[in-house]
């Protein structure tokens, strides 16, 4: 299969962080801009230096090293905080379903270690036996994320000693956004970590994003972005049986400490932000079907229930079209 | 009883005259009038009083001057064939195109920017 001619300058895939990474880069938007080869290093050193800190099987990384300390109080890079304060954020934005503070019931359900597909369960195995029968997960009331304060003025994270971060689940969204801050001066560029895709660029050109499905029946939608985040996260990728013949992944139920099924396989999110995105298609998938429609409905997405549904949710309808011009002048004295 | 009234009773007041009206509106509006041409001038100058004393060169703050564009999001699903096509909604710019739905593809135009170059190329997104 020979790839079509696309204006990307820089098409660069790669793997990290237990995931596929890719990058695209267009044209610089003026001619004294910086290279799409020189940006894209940068963007693969950010990501790299991400990986680096974030990582929670990495002893030496500096979110395991913060899960160790014995100290309240524990100095933090600006990356850490970031990060942290991204999966704080998230938490909030859920209600408490995506919780950084799931480590130990995530490793009790088998994830200890740095995922490798070889024990990845076929999904359609996984839905026939060794797992409950499907309900809408629920945030618990004795989460702990409340307890995390990320102060940037003094540079340091304070949570009770003991209480393990784990920033998986907001991770790659949060740091395709930060390597879409690299690439604001080129025309068109795309950051994609793992499913969750950054997409901008000053040329204002769509972008095709093609949904795939989960049961391997490949891609079920196609969506255009211009400027945006689209984010799947599903069950089918990181799912295993245990010991005694459960089924588990990588998804948490907050109330029962068990990985969640809540009728929905995966779940495909739009948003302004690949954080956002990732984390609405969490909650959509952790909620099931019935919530899943509300969480999506203001930038829209798409789920895949246990049977096989796909269901579209979201303007379906194209709104007219209205465009508001701000004269120049305006915007002028609006910057003083 | 009766002379004693006469006697206490006031002496009616003479009423006052208007000579001193004039010089006290004159200095009155005189008075305004150079504090309103005083304010003018300055203000004119660019000194407001109201807005604080002027700083001098070694007072004067950094001004930082920010420009905030806010970017407005619109998601709009189409179904179509043909992929890549851009439909607007109330914002910004999202459009899909897919097999197996279950909603009626809006028949309505939408544009397209025109491309001589050749468009991005596509990314997907499935759960990793």
């Amino acid at each position: 299969m020979t790839a079509a001619p696309s204006s990307d300058l820089v098409d660069r895939a790669f793997e990290l962080m237990g995931t596929h990474i890719r990058i695209l880069i267009g044209a610089p938007s003026s001619a004294a801009g910086e290279t799409a080869e020189a940006a894209a290093d940068q963007v693969e050193a950010l990501l790299n230096d991400y990986n680096e800190t974030m990582s929670r099987f990495r002893p030496e990384s500096e979110l395991s090293k913060l899960n160790a300390d014995p100290r309240d109080e524990v100095p933090a890079s600006a990356m850490l905080r970031s990060a942290v304060s991204a999966a704080i954020a998230a938490a909030d934005q859920s209600g408490g379903l995506v919780d950084p503070t799931l480590l130990t019931e995530l490793e009790e359900a088998g994830y200890r270690e740095h995922w490798t597909s070889e024990d990845r369960l076929e999904i359609g195995d996984a839905l026939t036996s060794g797992r409950p029968a499907p309900a809408p997960a629920e945030a618990s009331p004795q989460s702990r994320w409340r307890e995390i304060v990320v102060d940037d003025e003094a540079g340091v994270i304070r949570r009770p000693p003991g209480l393990r971060i784990d920033t998986g689940g907001t991770g790659k969204g949060h740091v395709a956004d930060l390597a879409g801050e690299l690439l604001s001066g080129f025309q068109t560029w795309a950051v994609d970590c793992g499913g969750d895709v950054r997409i901008g660029g000053s040329a204002d050109t769509p972008r095709e994003v093609q949904v795939v499905g989960p049961f391997g029946d490949g891609q079920i939608e196609t969506v255009n972005v211009v400027d945006g985040a689209v984010a799947t996260s599903g069950l089918n990728a990181r799912i295993w049986r245990q010991d005694d013949g459960s089924v588990a992944h990588h998804l948490i139920d907050p109330l029962s400490g068990r990985p969640a099924f809540s009728g929905l396989i995966a779940a495909t999110a739009l948003a302004p932000t690949a954080i956002e995105a990732e984390t609405l298609a969490k909650m959509a998938l952790l909620q099931g079907p019935s919530a899943a429609r509300n969480v999506l409905s203001r930038y829209g997405g798409i789920t895949v229930a246990e049977d096989g549904t796909v269901d579209r949710i979201g303007q379906l309808h194209p709104a007219p079209r209205v465009k508001i011009t701000i004269p120049s002048s305006m915007l002028q004295k609006g910057t003083r | 009883m009766e002379n004693q009234n006469q006697t206490t009773k006031p002496t009616p007041r003479k009423p006052k005259t208007n000579r001193t009206i004039v010089p006290v509106f004159l200095a009155s509006a005189a008075i305004f009038a150079s504090v309103a041409g005083f304010l003018g001038v300055q203000v004119a100058s660019g000194q407001d009083p109201m807005l604080g004393a002027k700083t001098t060169t070694a007072q004067k703050k950094n001004v930082i001057v920010r420009k905030v564009i806010k970017t407005r999001k619109i998601v709009t699903v189409v179904d179509a064939p043909a992929a890549g096509a851009t439909s607007t909604g109330n914002g910004a710019v999202y459009a899909s195109s897919g097999g197996g739905s279950s909603y009626s593809a809006p028949a309505q135009s939408y544009s397209a920017p025109a491309q001589s170059a050749p468009a991005p190329a596509p990314v997907q997104t499935a759960t990793s």
